[in-house]
């Protein structure tokens, strides 16, 4: 069994002449501990204004309890929960897009997630905004099924290090 | 000025003794956060009870944001809450790890346009920003979460 080792800090100084002072979350010395023995590791050379696929639940490891993705220039991702889920499954897929900056990593330690049930029966958008606001009873446990990353540069190349880490 | 530095570095080593690694404790990485605003709170949140952790009606926007939790939870994240098509509210949830931070950059995200459809997001889906979190956990103890956002004044 192996660890994958994740360290994670932030500060911020206040150099006010009256009120100076510094706020820090995390740490440099102290780690958190993810269990993995299966991994994805894979850079990617995303063209201008181009959509690329980084990872899939059927092409790479099945599920993720570690994520890393870091690119060289700002570009956007979209998470997938439940791709294909449907209303007659009652496990209506949901997405969502992130934007990262450039050179900072984006980290996730589970790909927990929800997929958007069943909508109250009817794929309508007076349902879709309801639910969102009942997520926690009406929105169904579920895992992230893809990931892409848009680069919406025209002229600049992006590139892309994902690396998944699976138990 | 001051700015945000921020540090994330991951090592690993597998069974056969190779090596990954990526990021830096000693290289930050920063945003400027000049004359911005901050949101620092800590919270005590039950098992079961749904809050909301941080709004743009609190802060606008953000540069920065950092979430932890000591407790097994989830987040919701909201883009254009309460729109409706051609700027369809977009709506995901997070499962946070106890103890593992969640951290973004920017705020920046999409909201669905004028349509669910998932595919082709990069061309229907429409630039928008995140406007809500709520907080939920099971765990049946209570959790103590801290919300750091930063906002730049630009």
């Amino acid at each position: 069994m192996a660890t994958l080792s994740l360290t994670t800090h932030f500060t911020v100084s206040i150099t006010d002449a009256d009120d100076a002072r510094t706020i820090t979350g995390g740490s440099t010395t102290s780690a958190d501990t993810i269990t993995i023995n299966h991994y994805y590791d894979q850079r990617f050379s995303v063209g201008t204004e181009t959509l690329v696929e980084l990872w899939s639940d059927s092409t790479a490891t099945s599920s993720f309890d570690f994520l890393w993705i870091e690119s060289d220039i700002a570009v956007e991702l979209q998470l997938v929960c439940n791709e294909g889920g449907t209303l007659s499954g009652n496990n209506i897929e949901n997405g969502w897009v992130v934007k990262t900056t450039a050179g900072v990593p984006f980290v996730l330690a589970n790909d927990d997630s929800r997929n958007m049930g069943n909508m109250n029966g009817t794929f309508n958008e007076a349902n879709h905004q309801s639910e969102i606001d009942t997520w926690e009873t009406n929105w169904i446990a579920d895992t992230i099924d893809r990931i892409e990353c848009y680069n919406s540069s025209a002229s600049d190349a992006a590139n892309v290090r994902i690396f998944v880490g699976k138990a | 000025m001051a700015n945000v530095n921020i540090y994330a570095k991951f090592d690993y080593t597998d069974a056969d003794g190779n090596v990954y690694s990526d990021g830096s404790l000693t290289t930050a990485k920063t945003i400027s956060i000049t004359n911005g605003e901050i949101f620092d709170r800590t919270y005590r949140i039950e098992s079961t009870t749904l809050t909301e952790i941080l709004s743009d009606s609190t802060l606008s926007s953000f540069d920065f944001l950092w979430i932890e939790s000591d407790q097994l939870a989830e987040i919701q994240l909201v883009c254009s809450q309460g729109n409706s098509a051609p700027n369809l509210v977009n709506a995901w949830v997070v499962k946070l790890n106890a103890g593992l931070p969640f951290v973004l950059h920017n705020d920046d995200s999409r909201n669905q346009g004028n349509t669910g459809a998932l595919a082709s997001w990069e061309s229907t889906w429409t630039a928008d920003t995140i406007d809500a979190i709520e907080f939920y956990h099971q765990t049946g103890t209570p959790a103590t979460v801290r919300v750091f956002a930063v906002k730049s004044a630009s």
